[in-house]
């Protein structure tokens, strides 16, 4: 006998279970977010591993670098801070640990797609989608074209609250603020 | 505990001056064996299990044939070890479940040092230490954005010893016996296996995180190698927890990292021989924590805090205090 008394109250948690199983859904950055098209939130600076990344060209005079991110199609192009030392000996198609502090600018623009009025992204300036938020810990992921994605720790002062997956991320480099030729143990 | 000292009644009861004969029965030899394979199943899964909560504990009692005789037992257990769901939730195929792999482990030591009060073993001290570790898995489904079951299944070995000081002048001239007889002074390691099943709901208000979850859990121990072939372990224990637990963030900031609070209440129901061989039925925990967000900002680390317990039941009561670490891997 396979059910009796003992088993019985287990029953309805069982059918539970059944009936509720289906209902998950893995996130999905290629949604239409609710609500009209709109600017959510500019200038959100994110500090952002970048690794592995390779060095497409280094101008240590000029304090400048442009990296080529795995989960990036195009290379961005950073200032180095004045913070960062040993920038002599970087070299070109290296590939290097680098912490990078960017820009983001998070909006809904029609039909997933970057507002027309705003015109081509101007030079080594990419773009991602929100796959996720968690507002707890203050996590924004991105998903970028590639489809690779990124968690990335923003600050209070982020609208967290009013963004959701789907909506558009413009992302400006802004600078390295530090880079190594090794990733370090506690990253 | 209660069942350490019913084997020390036991004793008591077969080679005291009551018993006429002053020898030990194979009856009570069985009896008493008995005993030490659930307390030793008990302290295995205490000691070494990450389900259950170490610290400091202590646990009192009327012994269970001399009622006017009592027992005091020290029982200090430190654990390091947990739970954790690798990565992101990954759909299964078009069934609309996610899931991902979950990796358990833990490693833990004890001693419990039972003192004995009560002619006429008055002043004697019996010590149980035992090591044990565990490791296994399985997988998290996730049913819907909150409620998610995880089945797991683990390995444990454990090694315990007994240790019995002799103090009263009654245990004196009888220990060499009670040692032969594989009674006191004994080693033993055991395997087990660990078979659960973790049913969680997780609620999101605002910036709190509540999480409930419940845990089922089975233990079959058994006994390979012992010093003694009367030491033998071979039975089934359970667990049934259910816990509610709150994770507060106080918008606050120290040193780059937010600050959050939160604890849990949970309920442990004890079965089979962990039930006998503690004499507890069920543990009640209330844990508190102030941490550090360090969630992806260190390395595979949610948080790094202080927390503490405190813990009480059946004829059993205890706190703990410590490093509070989780991860997220």
């Amino acid at each position: 006998m396979i059910f009796n008394r003992s088993t019985a109250p287990v029953l309805p948690v069982v059918m539970m279970l059944v009936l509720l199983a289906g209902c998950w859904s893995a996130p999905r950055a290629t949604v239409q977010p609710k609500g009209p098209p709109r600017l959510i939130q500019e200038r959100v600076v994110v500090d952002s591993i970048a690794w592995p990344a390779t060095v497409q060209s280094v101008d240590p005079g000029a304090r400048a670098i442009v990296l080529q991110t795995a989960g990036d199609v195009a290379a961005r192009k950073y200032r180095v801070s004045r913070r960062v030392a040993g920038l002599d000996h970087i070299t070109a198609w290296q590939r290097v640990y680098a912490v990078v502090r960017e820009e983001l600018t998070v909006s809904v623009s029609e039909d997933s797609r970057l507002s027309a009025d705003r015109g081509a992204p101007p030079p080594f300036v990419s773009s991602a989608k929100v796959l996720s938020v968690d507002r707890s810990y203050r996590l924004l992921t991105l998903e970028y074209p590639t489809g690779q994605s990124e968690t990335l720790k923003v600050g209070r002062e982020v609208r967290l609250e009013q963004m959701q997956a789907g909506d558009d991320v413009r992302i400006q480099p802004l600078e390295v603020i530090a880079i190594k030729a090794r990733k370090p143990w506690w990253r | 505990m209660r069942a350490a000292a019913t084997l020390l009644v036991l004793l008591g009861v077969g080679l005291g001056p009551g018993i006429a004969s002053s020898q030990i029965s194979g009856e009570q030899t069985q009896q008493l064996h008995n005993s030490i394979g659930n307390r030793i199943e008990a302290l295995t899964i205490l000691g070494g299990d990450f389900g259950l909560s170490g610290g400091s504990l202590k646990s009192t009692g009327s012994a269970m044939f001399r009622p006017k005789e009592y027992t005091d037992t020290q029982l200090d257990v430190t654990k390091i070890g947990g739970a954790g769901d690798i990565g992101d939730p990954q759909p299964l195929g078009n069934s609309g479940i996610g899931w991902q792999p979950r990796v358990q482990g833990n490693m833990g030591y004890l001693e419990s040092t039972n003192h004995i009060h009560g002619a006429p073993l008055e002043g004697d001290t019996s010590t149980f230490r035992d090591f044990a570790i565990q490791f296994g898995g399985g997988a998290r489904f996730w049913l819907n954005e909150g409620l998610s079951v995880a089945p797991t299944i683990m390995g444990m070995y454990g090694h315990t010893s007994d240790r019995y000081s002799a103090v009263s002048a009654f245990a004196l001239s009888n220990l060499p016996r009670l040692t032969r007889l594989g009674l006191v002074d004994w080693q033993v390691q055991t395997w087990a296996l660990r078979p659960a099943l973790n049913v969680q709901y997780l609620i999101t208000w605002d910036r709190l995180i509540v999480t409930l979850s419940s845990d089922a859990t089975y233990f079959h121990i058994q006994s390979f190698q012992a010093s003694n072939r009367g030491v033998q372990v071979n039975g089934d224990s359970g667990s049934w927890s259910n816990k509610i637990d709150f994770d507060i963030p106080l918008r606050v900031r120290l040193d780059g990292h937010e600050l959050r609070t939160g604890g849990y209440f949970s309920r442990t129901e004890l079965f089979g021989d962990l039930k006998s061989g503690l004499n507890v039925q069920h543990i009640d925990e209330v844990h508190g924590r102030l941490v550090l967000d360090f969630l992806n900002q260190l390395w595979k680390v949610q948080w790094i805090g202080i927390g503490g317990s405190y813990l009480w039941g059946t004829n059993i009561r205890g706190w703990t205090l410590g490093a509070d670490v989780a991860f997220r891997f």
